[in-house]
């Protein structure tokens, strides 16, 4: 039979795409990271493998102070994201009315929006309303677009969740608090801790809103890369990006670990 | 009866229009283990809800021990629940499950840790402190269930299908169990099920629901052997049903399919009526019983073990019955043979159509 | 008992609508106002909207939606089939495979731009690669005398800085957005339905043409918005491989807010990449039934 004849001859084609546009897609990151560990001092030219930039982070101001605004700015923002997504979405589970239906996704606009829109809105706010460019603005305007993961996550595991856990809890003589805080809260503990971390991971990672919102001592990481990219590019900020990515990966996989964790 | 514990008044609640409860008015006693039995949307969880407080009726009262709790939280109430699928709390082991009723009040291990001990024994799960809810077997989560829910010794516990999600065996050993663990704590217990056997089995009285309200109450016997309505005499015992008309001297009555004997009751000739017979109690021989005169034919029987199954045609109208005898096969009819079916009068129930 | 206490919703709804719903409020507000490098003079004009219309900016945004447009064809065309054969590759692979494709959603679009661009350097990696194939064939006409003359020199191939390029960029950064829709509408499709259409005598191009691709158009319309709108004001792109030559609407905004310092011009912008987001969300919903938007 024709059609059988032809599956076989072009059966390696899916496999070939799927690995050939992986490979695509992962090659600027490998370059990144190998160079990372290239000798050569300026210039792209292979010399040989060396860790000597990874010592010299700590040594260059600029670079020390845009990962410690990265981390200061995404676990700060994310902290802010944890208690307003959580008290939001467990407040928003119970009562269904429109208002807070269309809260819901009035707070979810900022992840579906063009960042840009989004930064330039930031910027003028933060203008209008007398806050400087710096770390502080920078927070404010992470947990804005970090508080919608938290609140996802809490959400749906909130949907998920039997009411009865609560209602045994009330039940058994617990007031509406002490049942959210020794049933609920404990039992969505995971979904929190995944949108955190995910959020830590956004944070981190976001350059477009840090570009706009940033102060001159505010610079955090990618804002910092950007800047240098069109000059010669040192191997440190190589390695400054391994680092940086190295930390995106451990925030990731523990958002997925938690995600998955079944109480 | 004992002193009223419960009582529920003139129940009603909505949910989107539609009437779940509508009137719904109960009393339970002291120590008494109250069965609500009804099929699925006969609002029997509801009335659960209302009584523990978890939902607000829209007209009516509840009273428990002489006190209004209509508008008390759940919390504040004395009564506990069994959930239908138990609830145990995911996050917290047997022990912490049993004893958050004694935690949430403040009590320390050293007070909780012994009642926790007693009610495992209670239950017969020593030694399963620490296991945690999902290295349970389901009997073991329902054991565990029951612990907590009467660690505050409420008055009255409140029980949601809890036999529901277990296998036919262990179903009918908890049933034992629940009814002894109720005669040795004392309290009184509302049960819902919407298995018939499981109530006659366990409950001091059964009140059958249907729509929103009670159809009918009363001990096992009463709603088995006397149905006031159609509805509970259908549900309970699937028996069989004879529309028909009180004969001149009320001795007998006139049905679609023949003629059947009445015990004596205050019957007025010409009176409609429906006669009740549960299928064990339906008889059939060659020749016609006394007072007797429905002709059938045997169309097959099934072989139950214990029991023996028989299809019946009625010649009369044609419909189709089924008699269980504890024959021997080789004893009854073959299939294609002529009968006459009849029953003791005495243990058939008779009910007025008016009432229904 | 339902009735929870609107102190736990109060920091979220006062979030909510200091840094959304205002912000949002104000730079539409901006975009009506006359302003210039020396401040906000709050009057009601159409100036920013009738500037936006005038010859270089207008071009600039047919330019901006010519772009986006390319990008999203062309990460239709590379994404569905990638969402394709990973919804039909084995369910071992598929977890593997999904994860393989969400983990860009979380890393740092920008670093890896920074490695395209080390990588298309004229000194970098691709030139490397090149120049290595090009050595080895004029050594191999030397070989069989062919050519006595030296080497020819390696000319780097130039492809920083070129409009091509910023497209490729593009169509990589979006990438995800296209596969993730589309291969989540392929995967819950039912097995069944593919081997029913065999079964009434479809071959597998036809069974794919008249019941896979149908029943993955919701997927790829969601995907084709999820792709144009961030492409839209995706300034850096353009900016690391491009080198900001040409400018597109992301690359103005960010102009006029830090240069110019013209933000009701920036808000005027902002706002037609915002009417053209919610045009194109109104396009999916009508042709998705409502669906959920979440890739999350």
């Amino acid at each position: 039979m024709k059609g059988k004849k032809r599956r076989g001859r072009f059966s390696w084609v899916p496999n070939f795409y799927l690995i050939l546009v992986l490979l695509i897609l992962y090659l600027p990151t490998f370059v990144v990271v190998a160079y990372s560990f290239n000798q050569q001092k300026d210039g792209l030219k292979w010399t040989g493998f060396t860790t000597e930039w990874y010592p010299k982070l700590f040594q260059t101001r600029q670079i020390m102070e845009a990962m410690r605004n990265s981390l200061i700015v995404a676990g700060a923002s994310c902290l802010i994201a944890a208690v307003i997504g959580t008290l939001g979405g467990v407040a928003m589970a119970r009562r269904k009315s429109r208002l807070s239906g269309a809260v819901e996704s009035i707070s979810a606009i900022p992840i579906m929006l063009p960042e840009i829109v989004l930064g330039l809105a930031f910027l003028v706010t933060f203008s209008l309303f007398g806050i400087e460019r710096g770390l502080l603005s920078t927070v404010l305007a992470h947990a804005t677009f970090c508080i919608p993961y938290v609140l996802i996550l809490v959400r749906s595991r909130l949907a998920g969740l039997d009411p009865a856990y609560e209602e045994a809890a009330r039940d058994l003589g617990a007031s509406p608090m002490k049942a959210l805080l020794t049933v609920t809260v404990p039992l969505i503990a995971p979904a929190i801790l995944s949108g955190v971390f995910l959020a830590f991971a956004m944070s981190l990672d976001d350059f477009v809103i840090s570009f706009f919102v940033k102060g001159a001592e505010s610079t955090t990481y990618p804002v910092y890369v950007y800047g240098r990219v069109k000059t010669s590019v040192p191997p440190t900020v190589n390695a400054m990006c391994t680092v940086m990515l190295g930390v995106t990966l451990l925030a990731v996989a523990l958002s997925q670990l938690f995600k998955t964790r079944k109480r | 009866m004992a002193e009223a514990l419960l009582s529920l008044e003139g129940l009603v609640k909505s949910f989107d229009q539609t009437r779940v409860l509508d009137g719904l008015s109960l009393t339970v006693g002291e120590g008494e283990f109250v069965t609500l039995l009804g099929p699925s949307g006969c609002g029997k969880t509801t009335t659960l809800r209302v009584i523990a407080g978890l939902t607000m009726p829209d007209e009516g009262r509840v009273v428990i021990g002489g006190e209004d709790v209509t508008l008390l939280a759940p919390e504040k109430r004395p009564v506990n629940t069994v959930f239908q699928n138990y609830a145990l709390f995911p996050h917290m082991n047997v022990a912490k499950n049993i004893s958050y009723g004694m935690r949430i009040r403040g009590a320390t291990g050293r007070r909780w840790k012994p009642r926790v001990r007693e009610l495992l024994k209670l239950v017969q799960l020593e030694g399963y402190e620490k296991r945690m809810p999902s290295e349970l077997s389901g009997g073991q989560r329902q054991r565990v269930a029951i612990a907590r829910a009467v660690i505050l010794s409420p008055s009255l516990l409140l029980l949601d299908e809890p036999l529901g999600a277990l296998d036919l065996s262990l179903r009918r050993q908890m049933q034992t169990e629940l009814k002894d663990i109720q005669k040795r704590l004392g309290i009184s217990f509302v049960y819902i099920t919407h298995d018939q056997e499981e109530a006659l089995n366990m409950s001091d009285r059964i009140a059958v629901m249907r729509g929103g309200r009670i159809e009918q109450i009363g001990t096992p016997e009463d709603v088995y052997e006397r149905p006031e309505t159609r509805y509970v005499a259908e549900f309970i015992g699937q028996a069989a049903l004879f529309e028909g008309t009180v004969d001149a001297g009320g001795a007998s009555a006139t049905l679609a399919c023949g003629q059947a004997r009445l015990a004596a009751e205050s019957l007025f000739p010409g009176e409609k009526i429906v006669i009740g017979v549960h299928p064990e109690r339906l008889r059939f021989s060659e020749y016609p019983a006394v007072g007797f005169k429905i002709p059938a034919v045997v169309l097959a029987h099934r072989y139950a073990g214990s029991m023996i199954h028989t299809e019946l045609a009625l010649s009369g109208d044609g419909r189709r019955l089924t008699a269980v005898s504890a024959a021997l096969m080789s004893d009854l009819p073959a299939p294609g043979a002529h009968v006459h079916v009849y029953w003791d009068e005495r243990h058939a129930s008779v009910i007025r159509e008016t009432v229904s | 008992m339902k009735k929870r206490g609107i102190g736990m919703l109060l920091p979220l709804w006062v979030w909510t609508l200091l840094f959304v719903v205002f912000p949002m409020g104000y730079i539409l507000l901006l975009s009506f106002v006359s302003g210039d490098a020396f401040g906000i003079r709050y009057v009601f004009t159409l100036d920013n909207y009738r500037r936006l219309l005038s010859a270089d900016l207008l071009a600039c945004v047919v330019r901006t939606l010519k772009m986006s447009g390319l990008t999203t064809l062309f990460a239709l065309l590379a994404g569905y089939p990638f969402a394709y054969f990973m919804a039909r590759a084995k369910k071992r692979w598929r977890t593997t495979l999904l994860l393989l494709i969400v983990i860009p959603f979380w890393t740092s679009a920008l670093m890896r731009m920074f490695g395209w661009r080390i990588f298309f350097e004229s000194n970098g990696v691709f030139n490397g690669v090149l120049k290595w194939f090009h050595d080895l064939w004029y050594g191999f006409l030397r070989l069989f005398g062919g050519y006595a003359d030296g080497m020819p020199k390696y000319r780097p191939v130039k492809l920083l800085y070129t409009r091509g390029l910023v497209l490729f960029g593009m169509v990589y950064t979006m990438l995800p957005f296209m596969v993730l829709p589309i291969y989540s509408s392929v995967e819950k499709q039912d097995v069944s339905l593919r081997e029913a259409s065999r079964d009434l005598g479809a071959n597998p191009f036809v069974s794919f043409l008249t019941v896979s691709l149908p029943l993955s158009l919701p997927g790829a319309i969601s995907g084709c918005v999820l792709v144009f709108v961030p492409s839209m004001g995706l300034f850096f792109v353009n900016q690391i491989l491009g080198g900001g030559k040409v400018n597109y609407l992301g690359d103005l905004i960010d102009y006029y807010i830090k240069g110019g310092r013209d933000w009701a011009l920036s808000a005027a912008m902002s706002m037609t990449i915002l009417v053209l987001t919610f045009l194109s969300m109104a396009i999916y919903r009508r042709f998705s039934g409502g669906d959920e938007m979440g890739v999350f």
